[in-house]
């Protein structure tokens, strides 16, 4: 180890600034490879960073969502009709009072183009405060998701379960859709009252297959 | 020394400026979207603030019928009060040139909202039948409940959502149940929407005459 007895002297700052150059050239010139490791884990870090956020993950505080209940995209009862549900999904009481007034919660089921698998909306049944739905189809990639909403989530009673339903009608071709991403979503409304989203969290799912909402 | 420092700053700079920009692009995807709700407001405004609203939106439509009466555009209409099926019926018979879309229900003083789509511009039809898919492919208790209600007949009206003429809805609006005729065209958010080469999205959240949500 290097040590100075004298660190007042000019010498002795010169020294010490010198070795310290020294240092860090050297350490980049053996370590190159790991300091670029380094780096590079860093950038991965921030990535999965992103990840999580929008994953189901136990590091997540996923307040938002309800932390009981289940939903998914199925299969009607018979060959007319598909629908996008949750049922019997619950809040927390923290979950409920961390919204507020301005906060909207959305439940979207994401796919490439809907109009590729369904004619459009049937009936929708919903309990959430303030519901609504959306059915948007196109070739934007912003176009590729159905949604049921509600505009007060603030105005959930914790532990009470809600639901929501909207019935899709079938165009026959709902076996190519084989996989979706199901978000439960919260935004914050802007002046023209849309949602604009805050967080979310996502499960990757297969068309006709329950998830559970686990947010323990 | 200094060169190889300076490429150190320059790829710490640039992986943490990569990952910012990765990070908010993600975000800004979804936030890119030109959309509003239309109906009436949102139930947890004050009352004052849904007064002027709707008065705002009534110029609108006259003055779109003025300007442009033969424009064809949807619209919400809401109701001063819950109405039965047949009272709708009786309204919407006078004006055949407007074409009925869907139709907003719900058991009066209860939170919750069903909407069905209106076939043949049977208002009754369209609903018993909804009822009656639902019952059959409802899988939730509460909903069963509601259901049961309904079809006994403690139901009631609270919106419709339909297509017509500028000149023809503004003809409309001049009926005493109804609240508003919410039309689908928001001029300032169509022009943003223009700008960014997207398309304007307006989504229904018709507000109930009760106060419920």
């Amino acid at each position: 180890m290097w040590s100075i007895k004298s660190s007042n002297t000019a010498d002795t700052r010169f020294v010490k600034k010198t070795y310290n150059r020294r240092m860090v050239f050297i350490m980049w010139k053996k370590h190159s490879l790991s300091v670029f490791l380094s780096l590079l884990l860093t950038f991965v870090s921030f990535d999965s960073t992103y990840a999580v956020v929008n994953g189901d993950s136990v590091q997540f505080d996923k307040w938002f969502s309800p932390y009981s209940g289940d939903g998914g995209l199925m299969k009607g009862s018979d060959s007319t009709y598909s629908y996008l549900f949750f049922g019997s999904a619950k809040w927390t009481a923290n979950g409920v009072s961390t919204f507020d007034s301005t906060d909207c919660w959305e439940y979207e089921a994401r796919m490439t183009n809907p109009d590729d698998f369904f004619r459009g909306v049937r009936d929708f049944v919903a309990y959430v405060p303030d519901a609504y739905y959306e059915y948007e189809s196109g070739q934007n990639p912003d176009d590729n998701d159905v949604t049921i909403g509600s505009h007060d989530p603030d105005v959930i009673t914790a532990e009470k379960g809600y639901s929501g339903t909207l019935y899709l009608e079938e165009n026959g071709s709902q076996s190519d859709l084989s996989s979706l991403t199901l978000e439960s979503e919260y935004g914050e409304t802007d002046l023209i009252y849309d949602c604009v989203p805050t967080e979310y969290e996502s499960f990757g799912v297969g068309y006709n297959t329950k998830i559970d909402f686990d947010n323990d | 020394m200094k060169f190889k420092l300076v490429i150190s700053a320059v790829i710490v700079v640039g992986l943490t400026l990569c990952s910012g920009f990765y990070y908010n692009s993600a975000f800004s995807q979804s936030n890119k979207e030109f959309r509003t709700f239309v109906g009436g407001l949102p139930s947890k405004e004050t009352a004052a603030k849904k007064a002027t609203h709707q008065k705002e939106r009534k110029e609108m439509l006259k003055r779109m019928s003025e300007k442009l009466p033969n424009g064809n555009v949807e619209a919400t209409v809401t109701f001063q009060h819950f109405l039965s099926l047949s009272e709708v019926q009786k309204l919407i018979d006078k004006y055949p040139s407007i074409e009925i879309k869907r139709v907003w229900y719900w058991v009066p003083g209860q939170d919750g909202r069903a909407m069905t789509i209106v076939k043949g511009r049977d208002i009754k039809k369209s609903v018993d039948d909804a009822i009656k898919r639902l019952e059959k492919s409802n899988h939730d208790v509460n909903v069963k409940e509601t259901l049961d209600k309904m079809s006994k007949g403690n139901l009631g009206v609270f919106s419709i959502s339909v297509k017509g003429k500028y000149s023809h809805l503004n003809e409309m609006s001049n009926e005493e149940v109804i609240k508003l005729i919410d039309v689908h065209y928001n001029e300032g958010l169509e022009k943003q929407a223009k700008e960014a080469g997207k398309k304007a999205r307006y989504v229904e959240l018709p507000e109930k005459p009760d106060g419920s949500r």
